[in-house]
């Protein structure tokens, strides 16, 4: 007796305590004697640890009706709002005092309160604005098919089939306007989540769907901000933005589109269990244990610029914005007029003319080897075309066919002295601005040209300045870089020549020795930390060579010898994006164009040559484009490659 | 730059210039280069030149005696007129003088046999 209420006095000076913290913290809210629909938990919130799924676990072990439950960022205290006092008052005489969250070893300590803190984070079972989910989108017997698919020990391969199983009919069911290009699977265990992220603007189309198999799992959804136009229907106050939980079952296809696509961000908070709005139970909510969960996401690569304007959360936009010069107003409205050229003009000068000058004569040295495919096409000319490359440099893959008249063209004056000097006829021009007559050509190659150019724009210029050119008939061969350097498991022979292990470790030996005791090729090794090189409109980001591209848009180092002062350069370049991708659309399309194959740029140049039907674009690339993305613990990573 | 090259430029990349065909050739320094005659070669070419911008071109260069003002027929079996073609497309070199644009008169310089067709930013 004498323990008790010992006990019971020390039950009270501790919920005397929680009560002057609230007082202190939120006057508004008062203390009941008398029980009412909402109980005040002293000692559990978000900063002891306790989460949503620990109390809803605690309270429906001992009542029901719970209608909501408050947690404030920062707060050692929570509030739980029942259907009746009745209610709240059975759970606040079983827990008060008695019971504890899980892992907590004090028990809670609970008092009546009038009303709860408006709209903090209370669990919100809301769709946002474009976002429908699709339940039981596949039967369970494909489920374990897609599922089996991927064979999470070994490497990802045979996921192709899957999208040719899916990708149909998320056609037929209007998730999509097409079939997707890309596919991302990624695997989620029980206690793995994804940050919130808005997938890039510019990156993907508008439509984003994602197919849970195997577990369900509660998806997070905030506003983060955009047009306003829709904001008075929107919930939330302005420095709280609203968050909306939306449980995905297993098999259903949950859709994004529109405002849950481009303002809305998604994620998924890591943890073991999700409090889930229940049809069935009498408390209104479910606490369901995850379990594995494989999602399917189908996007379709965006070719161009989006569109949608949002200056907040658009890529594209911010883009445009940074690429106008100062005194440009906002209002702009074409976002491709001249500023933006003359700024992307400034760039190529700066970035890629003036240093091909300076490093023309090491250029040469370091570039004497052709590409076999590229030679291949030279020697497949019949004899008496007209051959122009475009971009030629030192005129490497000049003078291989003797039965064709081949001409270069380069803006680089010093490299034409090079070709000049064996032979070779050339110009300086701009491959903008070939100086040449319409249709004179039977074939063009522009190999390793078009990725120096800083926008896309410019980009598609430069091809149809080719096409141009080109009699009808003609061939054109154009190379790029590619962003991704490996196909699969395998690394592509730019990233095998930087040999197994450090690179920090091997960029000090590489400054150190000597130059005989490098192959050739190692050459334009300029093994400089990445940073950040400032000019102009832009800051690009300095690649680090024989490593993978960090982004799309970066300058490459190049380092003569022997060494001089200073005379480290970079050069821009832009690395196009191989396409992540579904099969089954890939078989769908023509041959013609090989929409899958080939980065943003060279799929719309040929969408280009295509459209005149007068040349054959022997669409090619270097080194590794296709992969398709599979991630197990590091999700987010993949996202935004 | 060879005569075969000056059939092929042009200077319409520049704004406000319609065909910037031909170009008209002010030769400072000449150069005659030996090229292997190839018959069958030169047979081909013709049918994609220009014949009178190669006449211009001749004739700007002192070369106009070589070529009649018109494309005969039944050229592929003139073996001499193809010798001299042979020589103004392939042999003939200009080393250094300009090009003239025929609209704007503007000039594009040539340097060591390297005719610089780069245009400023205003020009284009």
């Amino acid at each position: 007796m004498e323990n008790c209420r010992r006990d019971w006095n020390k039950v009270k000076k501790k919920i005397t305590r929680c009560i002057a913290i609230l007082q202190r913290d939120l006057p508004d809210i008062h203390i009941s004697e008398y029980p009412t629909k909402h109980i005040f938990i002293g000692n559990a919130g978000l900063t002891t640890n306790a989460d949503e799924s620990s109390l809803v676990e605690l309270i429906t072990s001992v009542g029901c009706g719970l209608e909501a439950l408050t947690l404030l960022p920062g707060k050692q205290y929570s509030f739980a709002s029942f259907t009746s006092p009745e209610q709240a008052r059975t759970v606040l005489m079983a827990a008060h005092g008695h019971l504890g969250v899980q892992g907590s070893i004090s028990p809670v300590y609970m008092a009546y309160v009038d009303k709860v803190p408006m709209d903090p984070s209370p669990i919100k079972f809301r769709f946002p604005p474009g976002l429908s989910v699709l339940e039981d989108f596949v039967s369970p017997k494909e489920e374990l098919l897609l599922m089996n698919l991927v064979d999470w020990g070994a490497s990802p391969s045979s996921t192709a089939q899957g999208s040719v199983l899916k990708a149909p009919r998320i056609v037929d069911r209007g998730c999509m306007p097409s079939l997707p290009d890309q596919l991302t699977i990624n695997r989620y265990l029980p206690g793995q989540g994804i940050p919130p992220h808005v997938d890039t603007h510019s990156s993907f189309t508008d439509e984003l769907l994602s197919l849970s198999l195997g577990g369900g799992v509660n998806m997070d959804f905030r506003y983060v901000g955009g047009s306003g136009s829709n904001s008075s229907t929107i919930e939330g106050s302005r420095d709280k933005p609203p968050h909306y939980v939306v449980y995905l079952p297993p098999r259903s296809l949950c859709v994004m589109t529109g405002p849950a696509r481009y303002e809305w961000s998604h994620g998924i908070c890591p943890r073991m269990t999700d409090v889930v709005a229940s049809r069935n139970s009498v408390t209104g909510l479910q606490l369901l244990p995850r379990q594995e969960r494989i999602s399917f996401t189908f996007r379709k690569i965006r070719h161009g610029e989006c569109s949608c304007q949002n200056a907040s959360v658009c890529d594209s936009y911010g883009k445009e914005q940074k690429n106008s010069s100062k005194g440009e107003s906002k209002r702009s409205t074409s976002p491709c007029d001249l500023p933006n050229d003359r700024s992307a003009a400034r760039i190529e000068r700066e970035h890629v003319l003036q240093v091909y000058d300076q490093i023309a004569e090491h250029f040469s040295v370091t570039r004497h080897k052709p590409w076999p495919q590229v030679l291949e096409f030279v020697l497949s000319l019949p004899q008496g075309s007209l051959l122009l490359d475009v971009g030629c440099g030192n005129g490497k893959y000049m003078g291989h066919n003797k039965q064709v008249f081949q001409v270069g063209c380069d803006t680089s004056f010093e490299l034409m002295k090079i070709c000049n000097n064996q032979g070779f006829e050339v110009l300086t021009s701009n491959c903008l601005q070939l100086p040449y007559r319409d249709s004179v050509f039977d074939a063009a190659v522009c190999i390793a040209v078009i990725h120096h150019l800083a926008t896309e724009k410019r980009r598609l210029a430069a091809v149809r300045e080719m096409v141009r050119v080109l009699n009808v008939g003609g061939r054109g061969l154009i190379y790029v870089w590619a962003m991704e350097q490996r196909r699969g498991e395998k690394k592509s022979t730019y990233l095998k020549q930087n040999k197994e292990g450090s690179v920090a470790a091997e960029m000090i030996k590489d400054q150190n020795s000597e130059e005989k005791a490098l192959p050739n090729y190692h050459h334009d090794r300029c093994l400089q930390k990445v940073e950040m090189v400032r000019s102009g409109a832009t800051s690009l980001p300095v690649h680090v060579n024989r490593t993978e591209f960090m982004q799309q848009d970066m300058l490459v180092p190049w380092k003569l010898k022997p060494p001089k002062k200073n005379e480290s350069r970079c050069e821009r370049r832009r690395c196009d994006r191989g396409c992540g991708m579904v099969h089954g659309s890939r078989s769908n399309r023509t041959q013609s164009s090989e929409p899958t194959v080939d980065s943003l740029q060279i799929t719309n140049s040929c969408d280009v040559l295509a459209s005149q039907e007068n040349v054959r674009c022997d669409n090619c690339h270097s080194k590794s484009r296709k992969k398709i993305v599979c991630a197990e613990t590091r999700p987010d990573q993949v996202f935004h490659s | 730059m060879k005569l075969i090259t000056h059939n092929m430029l042009t200077s319409k990349g520049m704004k406000n210039v319609k065909e910037g065909f031909p170009l008209k050739i002010q030769a400072e320094e000449m150069r005659n280069v030996d090229i292997d005659y190839d018959r069958d070669f030169i047979t081909r070419m013709i049918p994609k030149l220009d014949w009178k911008a190669l006449v211009f071109a001749a004739q700007c260069v002192g070369h106009k005696e070589d070529l009649p003002d018109t494309l005969p027929d039944g050229y592929e079996n003139d073996n001499e007129l193809l010798k001299r073609l042979h020589h103004v497309l392939l042999e003939v070199e200009v080393i250094s003088g300009c090009l003239e644009c025929p609209e704007t008169q503007r000039k594009f310089p040539i340097s060591n046999g390297i005719p610089n067709m780069l245009l400023n930013e205003d020009e284009v």
